[in-house]
């Protein structure tokens, strides 16, 4: 029972992410994005782990591919226009595409048959997350606050309108 | 829990400035100035370098494994400092970086040198990315800073670009490991992988590539090397002059300390030996090989300096490369010293770079015309760097070469690839004698002929880079002793 | 997982569902009835007496009506926008806690569809992607003022996703879990013997800024900018017509319940009556099924009275200017938020436990 569930979600997934890049339209490729990551949160509750399900999809689906969608329907992007591929690049991707994916096959020759479904001893609810959040990786999250305060930096500087003085 | 913040205090020193620096630029406007963003940084790498010295005597793993300090990360984080602070120096004479920008620009390098810090310091891949997140994505913007120019949001987008990508195949490959292994600190991976006695599934393999993306990408080494001469042409250049020390030492510092600890076992004689099942030195040859072969080949061709200083430290970075094919503690102190010796000459190159740029507003060859008459002293500077860039004795540059090409040889191995080192620095004497060419034997065009003077201040850092690249190649023992005992702790 | 419990967690989803699709008709008609009384006019009252029967004619109406498409739209997200919208404002109930345990069927069942450990995350989370509907409603309507206002309305819902998150974090923290379920069973009883235990009382300011956000987050005045009448026609949804319409409409007034549910749920003590705790009520009552109903009704009740104050405040107060909204949001929520954290912390911290 678990196999067909993490099965049909991990295809989904898959098949959304796939959208995400074959889609003609942006806003398209945005919305497999959304469906993408929804996907990848079931894959976290099959696993136990609420809270990072949970905070996924808010965060993830509910904001980052939000600010995605605005940047598009602003930029209004025009459909791209038809650029004939040079056969020297065509070969030279396929060969490279076809070398991944016999990688890749002969991968997975060796480890189909068993899914692995995590057979977890501890929930990773929010309680043992923000225990060990807050003991064992505590450097980390505390490091993360430098990493934030210069992305907002970083951001105002990028993002500074034209001959503004103040800060 | 408390002493674990004791071994950080050199980052903790830095944080500190950072905040005040933020919260003086925030409340006091007029410290906004030119001069006092950057001159703080000066301050608070010399405090923090300070810090480090005091410092000693710590070492083993902290926050529960996440860090470790060893000798290696000390020197490092001298390394960082001093490349930080030359940067807050030389900018602080640049036009580039323009004026109501110089306080973030400042916060960002001194974010950036902590995150550089991080990602030596790391002992768990956690750490590790978190590090090279925070390096990425602050270049990023530095590379960006000059808005106006559009060569410079070409840059940054590359990189980030760039970036992304071996981003998403390094946590790929990580997320592999993890599962082969079952850990994410390298100690812990480093004895899973010893209970596998030798045969190792194609997917570890396959993730130990991914990884070695993400590691690639930040040094700069072949294949992940193709964003290296837009983004340092783009950037403004004293943010390239960071880049092509900062991060690519950390890069080196970081896979430094990986392969020690993750991927090798020490055996008797403190010679470091791969895990059974990995080889290392093949593939690191083949990597340093072509590294070395298109940094240098790809030089010949360039008319920009820039872009040729980029293809030049690229090739750099294939010979330091060739260290990691024999893994004795002589080849890593070597490393180090070519690390110390590359951070002078390259700071020095991309300065006088800088200078040339400003007055000019572009770094082509023909920018370049006769100032060595123009000013001795820069020209005499460059000279020396770019001497020692290549490999000449008697400079700091030559000394490296020879102690890396010297292990190669010595171990018996792979005497193919220094051969190849040996040649490749003969090529790169055709390029840099190119620019040495039009600043010494062409003469300039009418008006340019003015001499140019340049502030006291530029003058005596530019020596005081030069120096040291030529006392170097004369007196370089007791830094190769320092290094020697770097590693050994 | 037996087949009953299969059977009871189905049942107990679609009359929940069902009961709470019930509030868009009797919105509708409270709407128009207390607009008229406030603008002192009579309001609906030709269709049954005291126009009770309006709600029916608009469902009519809707039925009935033409479904125009036009021409222009990209088809496929144009028809699946209103759906976005209603997907999530229906999948936020599942997590509402209703009432205490009721005895059916030999069994106990929970008056709550999923009981969540982080239902309040889970709440926050399927609420955000209520955006999607109106985005790419607005987009796909292939008319520059759906585009306005859908942009409109996609930062304005994202803005304030922060302070309801902040406000939302000061209640975890007095609560000690993300669990709607035991939020609403730790507010039982009284507080120092003369207040209701309410969550109110527990974080005033909390409430005051998740009140504020839950304004901004169903787009209803007077952070109305995205459907500003006057202005952009009907904002996002100018293009839809009949029952697609009608389902936008569902979505924002099933979404006004949630809010409200939410509210009561955290804030006022969900199935609770003031100062009485459910033992004594048990005993007083008797039997477990009474006093589910009781607190089922007290529930509804609570919401009612939300519902209400939002229809009042809609005819009340004037629009907020785009800049403002922005502002207020960044610039004094968030602030507030984060100080309410920080003194929540400190408060607690000192005087112990809660």
């Amino acid at each position: 029972m678990k196999e067909a569930v993490f099965t049909f979600f991990s295809l989904f997934t898959l098949l959304t992410a796939a959208g995400v890049i074959l889609s003609r339209n942006v806003i398209y490729s945005a919305f497999n994005l959304v469906l993408c990551f929804f996907g990848l949160a079931t894959l976290y509750l099959l696993w136990g782990a609420t809270f990072i399900s949970m905070i996924q999809i808010l965060i993830y689906a509910g904001a980052i591919v939000v600010l995605f969608v605005f940047v598009v329907m602003l930029l209004n992007f025009e459909k791209p226009t038809e650029q004939k591929t040079r056969l020297p690049i065509i070969i030279l991707a396929s060969a490279g595409v076809w070398t991944l994916a016999l990688i890749l096959l002969r991968v997975l020759s060796k480890s189909l048959g068993e899914i692995p479904v995590l057979e977890t001893t501890t929930r990773a609810s929010v309680r043992t997350v923000s225990k060990l959040l807050f003991s064992q990786y505590l450097w980390p999250f505390e490091v993360l606050t430098v990493f934030l305060l210069a992305l907002i930096v970083g951001i105002f500087v990028l993002a500074r309108p034209e001959g503004e003085e103040a800060k | 829990m408390l002493i674990s913040l004791k071994a950080f205090a050199p980052e903790l020193t830095l944080v500190g400035f950072l905040s005040l620096l933020f919260l003086l630029d925030g409340f006091v406007p007029k410290l906004r100035e030119n001069r006092f963003p950057l001159i703080w940084v000066i301050i608070s790498c010399i405090a923090a370098g300070l810090v480090t010295a005091t410092g000693k005597g710590l070492s083993g793993d902290f926050f529960s494994g996440l860090v470790t300090e060893t000798g290696l990360v000390a020197f490092f984080r001298y390394f960082f400092f001093f490349a930080c602070g030359v940067t807050a120096y030389v900018t602080l004479g640049s036009t580039e970086i323009e004026e109501r920008g110089r306080s973030e620009f400042s916060l960002l390098i001194l974010c950036m040198t902590f995150g550089m810090s991080l990602m030596v310091l790391a002992n768990h891949f956690l750490m590790l990315y978190i590090g090279i997140e925070t390096v990425s994505i602050i270049s990023f913007v530095l590379a960006g800073f000059a808005r106006e120019s559009s060569r410079s949001n070409e840059a940054s987008f590359k990189y980030l670009v760039y970036g992304a990508v071996s981003s998403g195949l390094m946590i790929y490959g990580i997320s592999l490991v993890y599962g082969y292994t079952g850990a994410l600190s390298y100690p812990a991976i480093a004895e899973a992988l010893i209970k596998n006695n030798g045969t190792h599934p194609f997917v570890f393999y396959l993730a130990l590539v991914m990884i070695y993306a993400g590691f690639a990408y930040k040094i700069s080494s072949f294949p992940f090397h193709f964003w290296t001469p837009d983004v340092y042409e783009g950037s403004p250049t004293p943010v390239a002059t960071f880049f092509s020390v900062g991060p690519k030492a950390a890069g080196f510092g970081a896979l430094l300390h990986f392969v020690l600890t993750a991927l090798s076992q020490k055996q008797e004689g403190g010679v470091f030996a791969p895990i059974a099942g990995i080889q290392l030195a093949p593939v690191m040859a083949m990597i340093s090989a072509a590294t070395m072969v298109v940094g240098n080949l790809s030089a010949i061709a360039q008319t920009n300096v820039k872009r040729m200083l980029a293809f030049s430290s690229i090739a750099h970075v294939g010979y330091v490369l060739m260290g990691f094919v024999v893994m004795t503690p002589a080849a890593f102190s070597s490393i180090i010293f070519y690390l110390i010796a590359y951070c002078a000459m390259n700071l020095g190159a991309f300065w006088i770079v800088g200078i040339v740029t400003d007055e000019k507003k572009g770094s082509d060859l023909s920018h370049f015309k006769g100032m060595g008459w123009r000013n001795p002293i820069t020209g005499v500077c460059m000279a020396i760097f770019l001497f020692s860039l290549t490999g000449i004795p008697l400079f700091s540059g030559f000394i490296g070469k020879f102690l890396i090409f010297g292990n190669l040889i010595q171990s018996q191995s792979y005497l193919w690839l220094a051969l190849l080192g040996v040649l490749n620095s003969v090529v790169s004497l055709y390029y840099y004698t190119k620019i040495l060419r039009a600043m010494w034997l062409e003469k300039p065009e009418g008006s340019d002929s003015a001499e140019l003077r340049l502030p006291l201040s530029q003058v005596i850092g530019l020596v005081g880079l030069a120096l040291p690249t030529v006392i170097l190649g004369l007196f370089f023992s007791p830094v190769l002793e320092m290094a020697q005992r770097w590693i050994a702790q | 997982m037996t087949a009953l419990d299969f059977v009871i967690a189905a049942l107990k989803a679609i009359v929940i569902l069902v009961a709470v699709i019930q509030v868009v008709p009797v919105m509708i008609y409270v709407e128009r009835k207390v607009a008229a009384l406030i603008q002192d006019r009579p309001g609906p009252n030709r269709v049954g007496p005291f126009g009770l029967l309006q709600p029916v004619a608009d469902a009519l109406k809707f039925l009935l009506k033409e479904d125009p498409i036009p021409l222009y739209t990209h088809r496929l997200l144009y028809t699946l926008a209103p759906f976005l919208s209603l997907i999530p404002a229906c999948l936020v109930i599942a997590a509402l806690p209703i009432a205490d345990k009721a005895i059916l069927f030999g069994k106990e069942i929970t008056v709550q569809i999923a009981d969540l450990d982080v239902s309040l995350i889970y709440v926050l989370a399927i609420g955000s992607l209520g955006v999607y509907g109106i985005l790419f409603g607005g987009w796909a309507s292939n008319n520059k003022f759906s585009l306005i206002g859908a942009l409109r309305s996609a930062s304005q819902m994202v803005s304030y996703e922060l302070p309801l998150g902040l406000a939302a974090v000061g209640a975890v923290m007095i609560f000690g879990t993300f669990s709607l379920r035991e939020m609403v069973v730790q507010q039982d009883g009284t507080l120092l013997g003369v207040l209701p235990n309410w969550g109110i009382f527990y974080q005033p300011i909390g409430f005051l800024i998740f009140l504020i956000a839950s304004f901004a987050e169903t787009n209803r005045l007077p952070f109305d900018l995205p459907e500003s009448e006057a202005e952009l026609v009907a904002g996002f949804h100018t293009e839809y017509g009949s029952m697609k319409f009608a389902t936008f409409f569902m979505a924002e007034y099933m979404n006004l319940a949630t809010m409200s549910g939410l509210m009561t749920v955290i804030y006022f003590g969900g199935w609770h009556l003031p100062w009485v705790t459910d033992a004594q009520l048990l005993e007083w009552v008797g039997s477990q099924n009474v006093l589910c109903l009781i607190q089922v009704f007290t529930y509804i009740f609570k919401v009612s009275v939300f519902m209400f104050l939002y229809v009042l405040i809609r005819w009340t107060l004037p629009r907020f200017r785009f800049d403002q909204l922005l502002a207020l949001s960044w610039g004094s929520l968030i602030p507030i938020g984060l100080l309410n954290i920080v003194v929540s912390a400190v408060l607690m911290y000192f005087l112990g436990g809660k």
